[in-house]
């Protein structure tokens, strides 16, 4: 029987109220809704808006199931009052609008998105019991969760993650179709976790990598299709620490990391509470919060329907262009990439020690060694449109970026501690600080685009928009004219300005559309 | 001391019930486990007594669901020694007993409904919870089913000061058998329609007694200070057929009829356009008397009138010397 009271009810207030309705309507079926709520059927849960029941379980989960008082998520609708603490003066700010806990959203939004997520952080900080509360709303049993659960050890092979052919089968079959594969349950989950996920040896990660990228599973030619499922990693250690290395690919993989942050010694009568009442939240999960197949795929479509607005997204190309440009790593423009360096295995320390002609503090790509990669703004945008549809908006708002780029960003950008940024006073904590110093970097950038004005004069936006506008019906002395315009603005770009990674994207885009055109201008000659 | 069919199930169930109850004592640390027992014993083991000697088969569902919903509502201070007031204990003590037929059928269902309707009725001023529970569990053997026990309780809640369900109401007269609404009205069969038609145009007929007219219905609203809504002398208005109230910086739309008059806060946008007239030709007030419909009615004196509206059916003013609004029925005398 499913335990009732007052552990799993939720409030019924909505988690985020808007404007009454205008019509005043009195319902006679009013009379028998109240404080006491149904034993049955408590809410409709065709009539809940799953924005709703997202937040319902939000707030479940952070009002009843997991101590965390951690409102690292930050949201502002006034200016919030701030306070400056210690020798260091660390600035503690009180969020005026309703702001959130990463260790518990960032999980929920995987959920919604079936992502990939990584918690990581010391051990028993309710990293394992977090991700077993995701598969518990899936509709899971906590039996089945933990069954479920993958748990990395050392000596975990590729059949101790995806199953065993049947051994009478491996005796008598003649060819390999004849051989019937006996697949882990876990599989055909839709909530997957993998506990530990730093001490499964290489190859099984690389077993592990196929289900996760291509969501099939393959074992002696035998395919399994798994279902699209929402995926959850534990590490006690993130940097290396575990008892394998873990592949580079499959750590590109994970969407977002959060960090499990540490228990606040105020809220140890919960935890008293917990021990004498025996009570695991895990098994008081509400039904009313718990997702059906259906409704998180109607989830994936109702995130991506909203909308990322252009300005919120030119912001979001200019942060993300800092980053991929290294000017000393070739002759050729198009190669003047980090990745350049990588591939070429020259001493990172030997190039960047012969970057002299720009203001190293000031650039922001200079912090990294590393840029985006697509997979990572991919992801970045759509935990961002998730996040503004946690939020109830039907459009991504620029804070909305701000508030998941760290957790997205925490694996994928990799900072260069000798960069002169982490020497500037105040900025060493940076260097431990991933979340801190990604989220600096982003408010640096948006100050940058400011102060460039790119929201008012950005002519490689225009130009490009008049590309989309097409070429058909173009006549010769149009192409000439935008040719010349092209070749004046990048003339301008380059007269007496450094180059940064922001220029460097918009050269190559003016390069392409001079291309573009030059190809157009030939075709029209042959007319 | 608890009856043996009680303590047969809560044996039975203890390890579910212990659980559920430090569950909620974890979500309301102040749930006491004392004061919890004592619920059991004096609220619900009526209940349980009583379902037992129609149902034994529905004992433990009942049980369940009694426990869980006793649960919530000690928690919420609905209940016991804390709450505000008696009705829900009395629910327990005197209604749900009476209803035991039907609440073995579908506890999960009656329980929670009739514990909020309780809880309605009783924190809405001057409804009657008690005449509402009176009058529930002597018309109840008339209902052949749940669902028109359910109906039954709206219609009945109504008639017990819940005005703002009197359409909602009407319609479900409609639909039940004809002789439980005609006890429920307290009117012969025979009358019934002549009666549910007249009740549909006139907010001020009563069935049971059709012959009042015009006449001054009393106050409704008080000071603040007095356990009412007003901060300020009030003010009435008028939108249409809708009156509202307004009283300072809040306002409210007052909805009333031969049965009771309930407030419901309004926005100000909701005020827009309202006036300060009476719709009826020939109502005229002033501080001591009051005449429409060719009568003449006396009032006490309470200083000069400040505002004044009425409807097709209902006369509201409102004076200098009183933070009350007086109601009069525009409803020709027979």
């Amino acid at each position: 029987m499913a335990i009732k009271g007052l552990f799993t009810r939720l409030s019924s207030a909505p988690t985020n109220p808007g404007k009454p309705a205008a019509a005043r309507a009195f319902d006679v079926a009013d009379l028998y809704r109240g404080p006491v709520s149904e034993r049955q059927a408590a809410v409709d849960p065709q009539g809940l808006p799953l924005d709703e029941k997202l937040r319902q379980a939000y707030f479940w989960i952070v009002n009843t199931a997991i101590i965390s008082p951690h409102y690292d998520i930050e949201y502002n609708d006034a200016p919030p009052a701030a306070f400056k603490l210690g020798d260091s003066k660390s600035q503690l700010t009180l969020p005026t609008a309703q702001s959130y806990s990463s260790f518990v959203l960032l999980p929920l939004l995987t959920f919604a998105t079936r992502g990939k997520c990584l918690f990581i952080g010391g051990p028993g900080r309710g990293k394992t019991a977090s991700a077993i509360l995701m598969g518990v709303l899936a509709g899971y049993s906590v039996r089945d969760v933990k069954r479920a659960m993958q748990h990395g050890q050392p000596q975990m092979t590729i059949a101790d993650l995806l199953g065993n052919p049947l051994p009478s089968d491996l005796v008598n079959a003649k060819n390999m179709d004849d051989i019937r594969i006996a697949w882990r349950k876990w599989l055909g989950l839709r909530v997957k976790i993998v506990d530990e996920y730093n001490r499964i040896p290489t190859r099984t990660q690389s077993a592990l990598l196929t289900v996760m990228g291509d969501n099939y599973a393959e074992l002696l030619d035998h395919i399994y299709e798994c279902p699209e499922s929402a995926w959850y990693f534990t590490a006690n250690d993130d940097q290396g620490g575990g008892t394998y290395q873990v592949i580079e690919a499959l750590r590109d993989r994970i969407d977002v990391v959060v960090q499990a942050l540490a228990f606040n010694s105020r809220f140890l009568h919960e935890l008293l509470l917990r021990v004498e009442e025996n009570a695991r939240p895990e098994e008081l999960v509400p039904r009313q919060v718990i997702f059906s197949e259906s409704e998180i795929d109607r989830l994936g479509e109702e995130i991506r329907a909203v909308e990322l607005p252009p300005e919120v997204r030119r912001r979001l190309e200019f942060f993300s262009s800092q980053f991929e440009f290294c000017e000393l790593a070739a002759h050729q423009f198009e190669y003047k990439t980090k990745d350049t360096v990588r591939l070429s295995g020259v001493d990172w320390l030997t190039v960047t020690g012969q970057d002299t002609g720009r203001d190293r503090l000031k650039d922001l790509g200079c912090q990294t060694k590393n840029g985006l990669s697509v997979r990572a703004l991919m992801t970045l945008i759509y935990y961002s449109k998730a996040m503004a549809y946690f939020r109830g908006s039907p459009h991504v708002g620029l804070e909305d970026v701000r508030q998941v780029l760290p957790f997205v960003l925490h694996d994928k950008l990799t900072p260069d501690p000798d960069a002169p940024f982490f020497e500037a006073p105040g900025n060493a904590a940076l260097r431990a600080d991933r979340i801190g110093w990604l989220r600096r970097m982003f408010d640096d950038s948006a100050a940058e685009y400011d102060r460039l004005n790119l929201d008012r004069e950005d002519p490689v936006a225009r130009l490009s928009e008049q590309f989309q506008l097409g070429l058909n019906g173009l006549g010769e002395s149009d192409v000439r004219s935008r040719l010349a315009r092209i070749e004046t603005l990048i003339a301008e770009l380059s007269r007496g300005k450094k180059l940064y990674g922001h220029l460097y994207d918009d050269l190559l885009v003016l390069k392409y559309l001079h291309q573009r055109y030059t190809n157009y201008l030939r075709w029209v000659a042959t007319q | 001391m608890l009856s043996e069919a009680f303590v047969s199930v809560l044996s039975l169930r203890r390890a579910d019930y212990n659980a559920q109850f430090l569950a909620a004592r974890r979500a309301a640390p102040e749930l006491d486990e004392a004061v919890f027992k004592t619920f059991l014993s004096t609220s619900v083991e009526p209940l349980v007594n009583a379902v037992a000697a129609v149902d034994k088969a529905a004992l433990v569902e009942v049980v369940d669901v009694a426990y869980g919903v006793g649960l919530e509502l000690l928690a919420q201070r609905l209940v016991g020694p804390r709450a505000s007031g008696s009705a829900l204990d009395s629910g327990f003590q005197q209604l749900f007993p009476a209803l035991a037929g039907f609440i073995a059928r579908a506890p999960a269902v009656l329980l929670p409904r009739l514990c909020n309707a309780l809880q309605q009725l009783s924190s809405v001023p001057g409804a009657r919870p008690a005449q509402w529970s009176r009058a529930l569990s002597g018309l109840a053997s008339g209902a052949e089913n749940v669902e028109q026990l359910l109906s039954l309780g709206q219609v009945l809640a109504w008639l017990s000061g819940l005005a703002h369900y009197r359409s909602g109401a009407l319609l479900l007269c409609r639909s039940l058998p004809e002789g439980l609404v005609a006890n429920a009205l307290g009117v012969p069969a025979a009358e019934l329609q002549a009666s549910l038609s007249r009740l549909e145009h006139d907010p001020w007929f009563v069935p049971s007694a059709p012959g009042l007219g015009f006449r001054v219905i009393g106050n409704v609203g008080s000071f603040r200070g007095f356990g009412g809504p007003f901060l300020a002398p009030p003010r009435v208005a008028r939108k249409g057929q809708q009156l509202f109230v307004v009283s300072g910086d809040d306002s409210w739309l007052l909805t009333l009829d031969a049965f009771g008059c309930t407030f419901h806060r309004a926005a100000r946008e909701e005020l827009a356009g309202a006036s300060i007239d009476i719709e009826r030709d020939g109502v005229n007030v002033d501080s001591t008397s009051v005449s429409a419909l060719g009568e003449r009615l006396p009032l006490i004196d309470t200083g000069p009138l400040t505002s004044a509206v009425g409807n097709q059916g209902t006369l509201l003013f409102t004076t200098a010397h009183s933070y009350t609004v007086t109601v009069v029925a525009l409803q020709a005398s027979p």
